[in-house]
C-alpha cells in the first residue's frame, strides 16, 4: 500500500516517545566511582585502621556523585540515571559502580532506537506518514459517503427523457429499489418509452412496486387509524393515498384498501369540523375540506356535496345573520312608535 | 414437444466420443419446462442426423428432476454446477508464486471481458508454481492473496466483507466453470451468454472449433434489470440518486462481470444468433460484431393446429392466456383485463391455459385477486394441459408479459387461426403487425398493447370480440404469416444448414 505524508500540527511528546539525550548509566562517573571505592576497600583491607578514614572518603564520593546529578538536572540534562548511581554506590560501594557499568553496557543503543527516533522526527517536524490501516480506514469512511463534489442528481423525469438507455436504467433500479409514490410519474412515462429494454425493465419495476405499495397501504391504513394524527400529516397522507391509487398500479385489494384511506380521511376532516367548528376558518383543514369537496363532487354525491358548503358557510360566517339597522333609523323608528 | 416428467436415471447416458454437437445451456434443460428448455428440445429432435451432448449448468447438486426425456441422439449429458465447486476448505497449503500475476489477469477479466483477457487467465493459472487448480485456489490460503490484490485493485473504497463474498460467489461460478472438462465436440452451441457463454468460449479458444451462440432473450440485460432491482446486493456506497457517481460498488462488480462474460462470448463466437432483429440491436450494443449476427426466427408444427375451426361467433366470449402462471407473464394484468372487459361483456370467459406449479406462492396471489374482484365464474385456472383442445372455444388469445422474445404461443394462436392481443415485448409486434420488409405485406393479425395496462388490454379484446369480421380477418392473416415465415421445418432447416456447414468444416 503507497504511503503518503499528510501535514499535522506539532506535538507534544507522548509518553513512548524516545528521548534525546537519555542513557541508561552515567559511564564517566561510574569509572571514577568504581576506581575510588575499589581503592578504599583495598585501604581497608590492608589496614582496618583505615576505616573511619575510608568511610570518610566514600561519603565524599557519594556527595560528588549527587553533585553531579543535581547538576545534570539543572542544565537540562537527564540525571536520572546520575543519581541512581549515587545512590546504588551510597549501598554498594564498587560493586554498584560495576553494575552500573555493566547496565550502561547492556542498554546501550540499538538500531531499533533509529526506526523509532526516525518516527519521532519525523513526526515533531510538521509531518507524518500514516499508516497503511490507518489510511485503508480513511479511504473506507471516505469512500463510503456521498460525493458532494459531483453534480446536482438530474430529476428522474428528465432522464427518462433525454437520458442513455444505461442512465434510464440505474433510474428504474433506483425508483424499484428506494420506491417512493413521488417517482409513479417516471414510472409511467418508462412504461411507454419507445426503448423496449427500458419498457421491459419498468413493466418489472412496476411488477414489484406493487409489493411496495400493498406496505405502503398498510401504513397508511395504520397512520389513518390514529386518531391523533395531525392535520399536515393527514393531508400528506392523503396526498400520498390519492398518488397510489390514481398510478394504476396498485392491486385492486389495495386500490380499494387506499380508497378506504382516503375516505376515512376525509370523514375524519368532516367529524373534526363538526366538533370544532372553528377549525373551518383556519388554514390548515381548509385544503382537507376542498378535496373533500372535489371528492364529493367526483364521486357525484351532490346533495352531501350542498351541504357541506352550506354547512361550511354557515359554520365560518355564522349560522344566523343580523341585518345591521342604521343609528338614524333607529332613532326615528324610536320617535314614531308609541310608548309602550 | 415433449413435456412428460421423466425419472433423473435416463440422464445418465455418458459417451466419450465427440459429438457433432455440444449444447451448453444455463439454468433451463433439461431441469425447466417449457420456454428455452422446449426450444432445445425441439432441436435436439428435429436433428436426427446429427450426434448431440449437454452441458447443463445449474446453481447447485438438488433433487430437481429433468422435465425431458432424453432423445435418442443425444448421446452424453453433463452437470455443470456452478456452486458447488472447490471442496472442503484446506488451511494448510503452499501459496504459488504468480498469484499477483493471476490477480491482475481476473480483475481484467472481470472488467472488460473478451477472449484475449480469458486465455490471460488461463495463462497466468498454468504458470503458478506449484501448479494449482482454481478449486484448491479459491477454497485454500491462496485465495486471501487473491482477493486482497483483486480488492486493492477494484475497491479499495469499500467494504472488505461484502466485497469478499460477492467476489466468492462470482470468481465460484467462474472457476467451476474455467475448470470443468470440456466435452468433445465439433461444434459447440450455448443458448445464452454468462457462464454458459464462457464456457463456450474457452471451448472455441482450447480446441480450435466454431463456437455459435442463439440468445433468445439478452441474458446480460436480464441479469442487468434483475442487479439494478435487487435488495439482496447490498449498497455499500452512499451514491444517492446521483447517476455520475462512478465508484464501483458491489451492484457494479455484478453488472460489470456479466457484461465482460458476454463480451467474451460474442469474441468468441462465430455465429451469433437471435430470434428477431430488435433483439440485434442490443446485442451489438453489449459488443457482438455486426458481421456474425443473424436472425433465426422460432418456428412451431403448424399442422398440429391446421385441422382447428376458430370459436363460433355465437359461443360464450372467450379470451385465453397460455402460459406459465408466473410474474412475468403478469397475471395479474390479464385478471384485471378480465375485470374491467366483465362490465362490458357480462358473460366472459377467461382462460389461464398454463402450469400452476412453478411459482405456488404466485398462483395463490392470482386466485385472491380473482376472488376479490368476483370473478370466480369468469376466471377459469386450467393448469397445463393440450391447448388444442381449448383453442377452438377460444376467440381471442392474449398476452399481457412483461417480457418475451418471441412466444411460441403467438405463434400456435396464428397456426390455429386466432387473433392475438399481446403486450408490445419482444417480437410480438414484429409477428402481429408484419416486419417493415414483408413480401407481400399481409397486414395486421391482432393488436398491440402497452405493458401493465389492463384498460387497454380489455378495450383490444372487447374490440375483437365485438367484431366477428375484424376477428376472422385478424385471424386469417396471422395463420398466412406464421405459415410464411414461422414454420419448425424453416427453422429446423436454418440449423441443420448451420450445422453441416461448420461440422464439414472439420
Amino acid at each position: 500500500m503507497n504511503k503518503e505524508t499528510i501535514q499535522t500540527e506539532a506535538a507534544s511528546a507522548p509518553s513512548g516517545a524516545p528521548r534525546q539525550g537519555f542513557v541508561a548509566t552515567d559511564v564517566p562517573a561510574a569509572v571514577l566511582a568504581l576506581i575510588a571505592e575499589t581503592g578504599l576497600v583495598c585501604a581497608v583491607a590492608i589496614n582496618r585502621s583505615h576505616l573511619p578514614l575510608a568511610l570518610t572518603a566514600h561519603g565524599i564520593v557519594v556527595l560528588l556523585l549527587l553533585m553531579r546529578a543535581w547538576r545534570l538536572s539543572t542544565t537540562q540534562r537527564d540525571g536520572a540515571a546520575a543519581m541512581l548511581l549515587a545512590l546504588m554506590v551510597a549501598i554498594a560501594g564498587p560493586f554498584a559502580a560495576l553494575g552500573g557499568l555493566l547496565l550502561g553496557w547492556m542498554s546501550r543503543h540499538g538500531p531499533e532506537d533509529s526506526e523509532r527516533l526516525e518516527a519521532w522526527y519525523a513526526r515533531i517536524s510538521f509531518s507524518t506518514e500514516v499508516s497503511a490501516t490507518t489510511q485503508l480506514s480513511d479511504r473506507i469512511l471516505t469512500g463510503r459517503i456521498a460525493d458532494l463534489s459531483g453534480d446536482m442528481p438530474s430529476s428522474f423525469l428528465g432522464v427518462l427523457a433525454n437520458g442513455s438507455i444505461r442512465e434510464k436504467q440505474v433510474v428504474l433500479g433506483l425508483i424499484a429499489r428506494r420506491f417512493h409514490p413521488d417517482y409513479l410519474p417516471a414510472l409511467q412515462k418508462a412504461l411507454v418509452s419507445e426503448e423496449p429494454v427500458i419498457r421491459v425493465q419498468a413493466a418489472a419495476v412496476a411488477a414489484k412496486v406493487r409489493g411496495d405499495l400493498t406496505e405502503r397501504t398498510d401504513k397508511l391504513l395504520q397512520a389513518a387509524a390514529d386518531p391523533t394524527t395531525a392535520v399536515d400529516e393527514a393531508l400528506r397522507l392523503l396526498s400520498e393515498a390519492e398518488r397510489c391509487v390514481g398510478s394504476g398500479l396498485m392491486e385492486e385489494p389495495d386500490r380499494l384498501r387506499a380508497t378506504a384511506v382516503i375516505e376515512g380521511l376525509l370523514a375524519a376532516a368532516a367529524d373534526r369540523l363538526d366538533r370544532n367548528p372553528a377549525a373551518a376558518r383556519t388554514t390548515q383543514i381548509e385544503p382537507l375540506l376542498g378535496r373533500y369537496e372535489a371528492h364529493l363532487l367526483a364521486q357525484r354525491r351532490y346533495r352531501d356535496f350542498r351541504l357541506l358548503r352550506r354547512d361550511r358557510a354557515w359554520r365560518a360566517k355564522g349560522a344566523s345573520r343580523f341585518r345591521p339597522i342604521k343609528a338614524a333609523d333607529a332613532i326615528t323608528r324610536a320617535g314614531q312608535e308609541p310608548a309602550s | 414437444m415433449s413435456l412428460a416428467p421423466v425419472m433423473a436415471h435416463s440422464w445418465a447416458r455418458t459417451s466419450t466420443d465427440p459429438a457433432d454437437v455440444c449444447l451448453i445451456v444455463e439454468g433451463c434443460y433439461p431441469f425447466v419446462p417449457g420456454g428455452v428448455s422446449g426450444w432445445i428440445d425441439w432441436l435436439i429432435r428435429t436433428q436426427p442426423e446429427f450426434t448431440f451432448s449437454v452441458v447443463s449448468l445449474w446453481p447447485a447438486q438438488d433433487s430437481t428432476a429433468p422435465r425431458y426425456a432424453m432423445p435418442d441422439n443425444a448421446i452424453s449429458f453433463q452437470a455443470l454446477y456452478l456452486q458447488d465447486f472447490g471442496g472442503a476448505p484446506r488451511r494448510r497449503e503452499i501459496i504459488p508464486s504468480g498469484i499477483d500475476a493471476l490477480s491482475k489477469a481476473l480483475d481484467l477479466f472481470m472488467r472488460q471481458g473478451g477472449v484475449e483477457a480469458l486465455g490471460a487467465v488461463m495463462r497466468a493459472r498454468a504458470s503458478l508454481s506449484p501448479r494449482m487448480e482454481f478449486g484448491r485456489l479459491l477454497n485454500g490460503p491462496a485465495a486471501w492473496d487473491l482477493v486482497h490484490g483483486m480488492y486493492d485493485t477494484r475497491m479499495s473504497h469499500g467494504s472488505f466483507l461484502h466485497y469478499f463474498w460477492a467476489w466468492r460467489a462470482l470468481l465460484g461460478g467462474l472457476f467451476a466453470t474455467l475448470e470443468f472438462p470440456l466435452p468433445k465436440a465439433r461444434v459447440y452451441h450455448t443458448i445464452s451468454t454468462g457462464y454458459a457463454g464462457v464456457l463456450a468460449a474457452r471451448a472455441a479458444r482450447e480446441t480450435g472449433r466454431p463456437m455459435l451462440l442463439t440468445e433468445h432473450g439478452i441474458y446480460t440485460n436480464e441479469r442487468r434489470i434483475e442487479l439494478l432491482m435487487a435488495n439482496w446486493v447490498v449498497d455499500t456506497l452512499d451514491k444517492g440518486h446521483a447517476l455520475d457517481d462512478d465508484r464501483t460498488d458491489l451492484r457494479d462488480l455484478w453488472i460489470e462481470a456479466f457484461e465482460a462474460y458476454a463480451r467474451t462470448c460474442y469474441e468468441g463466437a462465430t455465429e451469433i444468433i437471435t430470434l428477431y432483429e430488435d433483439n440485434q440491436r442490443v446485442q451489438k450494443v453489449l459488443g457482438a460484431d455486426p458481421a456474425r449476427c443473424r436472425v433465426i426466427a422460432n418456428g412451431i408444427a403448424i399442422e398440429r393446429f391446421a385441422g382447428l375451426k376458430p370459436a363460433h361467433d355465437d359461443a360464450r366470449p372467450t379470451m385465453a392466456l397460455i402460459g406459465r402462471v408466473v410474474p412475468i407473464k403478469d397475471v395479474k394484468t390479464y385478471i384485471r383485463s378480465a375485470n374491467t372487459l366483465r362490465q362490458r361483456v357480462p358473460n366472459l370467459r377467461a382462460y389461464i391455459l398454463g402450469p400452476l406449479d412453478e411459482d405456488p406462492g404466485y398462483v395463490e396471489e392470482c386466485r385472491a385477486l380473482v376472488v376479490s374482484l368476483g370473478l370466480g365464474d369468469c376466471v377459469e385456472f386450467t393448469g397445463a394441459v393440450n391447448i388444442v383442445d381449448y383453442l377452438s372455444n377460444v376467440h381471442v388469445v392474449v398476452l399481457t408479459s412483461l417480457s418475451e422474445s418471441q412466444p411460441l404461443t403467438l405463434l400456435e394462436a396464428g397456426a390455429a387461426g386466432i387473433p392475438f392481443v399481446a403486450s408490445n415485448v419482444g417480437s410480438c409486434r414484429e409477428i402481429i403487425e408484419g416486419p417493415p420488409n414483408e413480401q407481400p405485406a399481409l397486414g395486421r393479425g391482432g393488436l398491440i398493447t402497452p405493458v401493465v395496462a389492463p384498460e387497454a388490454t380489455a378495450a383490444a379484446v372487447g374490440r375483437l370480440l365485438a367484431d366477428p369480421e375484424l376477428r376472422r380477418q385478424y385471424g386469417e392473416t396471422l395463420r398466412r404469416r406464421v405459415a410464411q415465415s414461422f414454420t419448425s421445418e424453416q427453422a429446423a432447416s436454418a440449423y441443420r444448414q448451420l450445422y453441416a456447414a461448420y461440422i464439414a468444416s472439420d
